[in-house]
């Protein structure tokens, strides 16, 4: 059988010396979960020779063994020191294969249906997509824009309301595209479905472009990887307009001392790097310099953190909290946990991971706080957020 | 019987016992060239009872069984040519107690030295002799196979050699006996001798033929207050060999925990010393580095930044670049103090003057009165394959004639094939106590003892 996504990686697959770097149940949640070394990178590179080599065949199982990875990065992190090779390119592009073959797992179904009838995996109303920016009066046009996404559009709305407050501050009124503003496509790279999030990613390159903008600043790091990494190394589409997450714009307007957090917020709190913000984005000191520049906090560093944060459970795509919402909560229940360990507070800029922390502690009961660095910075600054 | 065996483990494992193709292949492979194995199952015990039953299964099925620590072994060290049960020891990984007082650490066999180090530094203390295997590597692994590396060998020598206190195993037929003395009913392991001789050694080094071994006491040690780290470069390995012996000649009191010379197969000229020293004072550490530096400088060493090699002691679980040239092979093993620059020799005739390969390095740490020499090869999967088998045999079958012992024996595809003919009336010896402690030779079949070899 002739693989065609995964034989352009061939060459890549034969680099690995099976030193085993990324057979770490601390780093790698689908080892952890699958317990065999079919559930680290490792094993899959090999799985990955033996189908090119027509010596295994692509079964139910594998598939199973694909969408248990959280394609969180950490192995590729790992054999940055060894063999250098993208892991997370080959175990997309074997999850293309199943698709090709028509091995599309039928529970991702409803969230494809919703998202092509309504522009957002939730299923509801596109006109509401905008909703939150009511009490604003955000122009559709202007050189600096601000991309919500779906997540913090529909579900974390007290984010991009947060944001604008503070921007607010610093004088600066971002160019909204409201209910113009079109789901990235970021899921459906992460379910192999690249040729409809092609049509996605087109879509909201050009709306952006029409609005004149020079700059987008993203606050969901999904929409944030899509546009900057995904769209230009997997489906080979470039932006042409300067792109930063919210909390590298929030950094800088620190630094310029065009806003200056001086409420002080005396809590322990500690950060948690999300997989697309952090490995996916390499975003590691800003959302840090942040937190260091708000009074009274103490923050504390998780042992796992960085380049080797440990995922929440919900991973690239968030596709196996439906597939697999056990194991998916297990994993976010120990990331819980390490918090817990060093902190009072857990604090992110992911919606993905807020929700997936916040359904493991009312499943789990962990006794950790969680809270968007948005909101934290916004009360910092004396802004009274939701 | 294949259902009846598996259900069998199913029974022991639960969900811990597959046999599905995909998790087969994940265990097809360990680092060395040679080809894949499968194995019909792969079970990852937690508890010696665990495997104690799963060695009375295979007794029973006569099936057989071969064991894994992290599966980096570079000679065919577990690799299933014979099929059966592969035990992948990575989840029996508990660190069971630490003694500040006895100075002792017990662990699980699969527990990582990675994650052993780590919990030692918390305490300030140390196990101060490495490989070179990255996080993966497990005590149970090291010592099954006497490893060693360019950590602390120079000084502690290879595993086993004074560091394991006592060892629990559990026998091919699944009886578990512990060594040291813990072969005594509620002693702690603080002694290596127990009862009559020291069966400690016996199974240090029997890769896996003799017992399954699932938990390890070492020895392990204070940190020490100052560590410093120098680097030589030499011009010819007759001065790197005395230099190696002279360091090591205060017996017991070696001057350096690790000497390591290396020369590039790309780059003749040169042979880089990296040494790593140490000290429980400041003063101590001076006095030896004052010492080691006037004798590399008598024999024509040039002393260099010391940035490299403090960078590679600091990284050693996570050397950079590592198969920037290719991916690994190695051929190696142990020679007198007095004997290297013959491998020296052999190797720039065979492998560099004759195939022209000089994608390759020729290693060498010196321990108590030894060298462990090895050339380290770099090549192309799949391409290269039969270029590195044939190199490798010729350069394999000099060098056992010439009297290295190789690091481990491991199976045909390993060492095996060209120990043989070398070994005297010591291999019957071992056939027949391999033949007593496991009747039905299920243990690791093919590896080091070819029982099939009988009249």
């Amino acid at each position: 059988m002739k693989f065609r996504h995964l034989s352009q990686f061939e060459k890549e697959l034969w680099k690995c010396g099976r030193c085993a770097y990324c057979v770490d149940e601390e780093i790698c949640p689908s080892y952890r979960l699958i317990g065999f070394e079919s559930g680290a990178a490792k094993g899959r590179i090999l799985i990955a020779r033996a189908l090119l080599n027509n010596k295994l065949n692509f079964s139910s199982d594998l598939v199973e063994n694909l969408n248990l990875c959280f394609m969180c990065g950490a192995c590729k992190e790992r054999c940055k020191t060894a063999a250098k090779i993208d892991t997370v390119k080959i175990f997309l592009a074997m999850r293309k294969e199943a698709i090709d073959l028509g091995l599309y797992p039928e529970k991702l179904l409803p969230r494809y249906e919703k998202l092509k009838q309504s522009g957002n995996p939730f299923g509801l109303p596109k006109d509401e997509r905008g909703s939150w920016a009511e009490e604003f009066s955000l122009p559709s046009k202007g050189e600096t824009l601000y991309f919500v996404g779906c997540y913090e559009s529909y579900v974390h709305s007290n984010i991009p309301e947060a944001f604008i407050k503070i921007l607010e501050k610093a004088g600066i009124t971002p160019a909204y595209l409201g209910s113009d503003e079109p789901c990235c496509g970021h899921l459906l790279i992460w379910e192999g479905r690249l040729e409809d999030a092609k049509e996605y990613a087109k879509q909201g390159i050009e709306v952006i472009e029409r609005s004149g903008a020079k700059r987008v600043v993203f606050s969901c790091p999904a929409c944030y990887t899509a546009f900057k990494v995904e769209y230009p190394e997997i489906l080979g589409i470039k932006p042409s307009f300067e792109m930063l997450h919210a909390t590298e714009f929030l950094a800088n307007l620190i630094e310029q001392g065009k806003i200056k957090p001086e409420k002080e917020i005396k809590e322990r709190v500690t950060y948690h790097d999300p997989c697309s913000l952090g490995r996916h984005s390499e975003v590691y000191d800003a959302p840090r310099k942040i937190l260091r520049s708000i009074p009274g906090l103490e923050v504390n560093e998780m042992e796992r953190n960085g380049r080797f944060s440990f995922c929440c459970g919900s991973g690239s795509g968030a596709i196996t909290p439906i597939l697999y919402e056990d194991f998916s909560k297990k994993i976010g229940k120990l990331r819980l946990e390490e918090a817990k360990d060093v902190a009072d507070v857990i604090v992110t800029e992911c919606p993905q991971c807020l929700s997936q922390f916040r359904l493991v502690k009312s499943e789990y009961g962990v006794n950790v706080e969680l809270k968007s660095l948005i909101t934290l910075l916004a009360q910092a600054l004396g802004i009274d957020v939701a | 019987m294949t259902e009846e065996v598996h259900k069998a483990l199913i029974n022991i494992f639960g969900p811990r016992v597959t046999n599905k193709p995909i998790d087969l292949q994940a265990y097809s492979r360990d680092i060395s060239p040679a080809r894949e194995t499968l194995a019909s199952f792969v079970v990852k015990p937690q508890s010696t009872d665990e495997i104690s039953n799963l060695l009375r299964i295979a007794n029973k099925y006569k099936v057989p069984v071969y064991v894994r620590g992290g599966g980096t072994s570079h000679w065919a060290g577990w690799l299933p040519v014979k099929g059966g049960i592969l035990v992948d020891m990575r989840s029996m990984n508990k660190i069971m107690e630490i003694n500040e007082e006895h100075l002792t650490a017990t662990v699980q066999a699969g527990c990582t030295w990675y994650k052993l180090e780590r919990e030692l530094k918390k305490r300030g203390l140390a196990y101060l002799s490495s490989e070179l295997g990255g996080p993966s590597m497990t005590v149970g692994g090291s010592i099954v196979k006497a490893g060693g590396g360019p950590y602390g060998t120079c000084k502690y020598g290879l595993h086993g050699y004074c560091d394991v206190v006592s060892l629990e195993v559990v026998l091919p037929t699944g009886e578990v006996i512990r060594t040291g003395s813990r072969a005594y009913k509620n002693v702690p392991p603080f002694d290596r001798f127990g009862a009559g001789p020291d069966l400690t050694s016996f199974f240090i080094g029997s890769e896996g033929t003799l017992g399954i071994i699932t938990e390890v006491t070492l020895r392990v040690r204070p940190v020490p207050e100052k560590e410093e780290y120098l680097y030589f470069v030499f011009k010819n390995w007759k001065n790197v060999e005395k230099v190696g012996s002279l360091i090591c000649r205060p017996f017991g009191d070696e001057l350096a925990y690790t000497f390591y010379a290396f020369q590039d197969g790309a780059d003749l000229e040169n042979i880089h010393c990296f040494i790593h020293v140490y000290g429980y004072s400041s003063e101590e550490a001076e006095l030896r580095v004052k010492k080691i530096k006037e004798i590399c400088g008598r024999h024509d060493g040039k002393e260099q930044d010391p940035e490299p090699v403090k960078a590679m002691y600091e990284s050693k679980w996570f050397l950079s670049d590592i198969f920037e040239r290719g991916v690994w092979h190695f051929v190696g093993g142990s020679v007198p103090i007095n004997n290297l620059v013959p491998f020296v020799e052999i190797w720039k005739d065979i492998v560099i003057n004759k195939y022209k390969f000089l994608n390759c390095a020729f290693g060498a740490w010196p321990y108590p009165r030894a060298w462990l020499p090895y050339v380290q090869f770099y090549y192309k999967e799949p391409d290269e394959w039969d270029l590195i088998w044939e190199i490798t045999d010729v350069l394999t079958k000099e060098y056992v004639r010439m009297g290295m012992i190789p690091y481990r024996i491991g199976g045909p595809e390993g060492f095996l094939p060209y120990v043989k003919p070398q070994l005297n009336g010591y291999y019957e010896f071992l056939k027949r106590l391999k033949k007593f402690l496991d009747p039905n030779n299920i243990l690791q079949p093919g590896i080091l003892i070819d029982q099939e070899e009988e009249p």
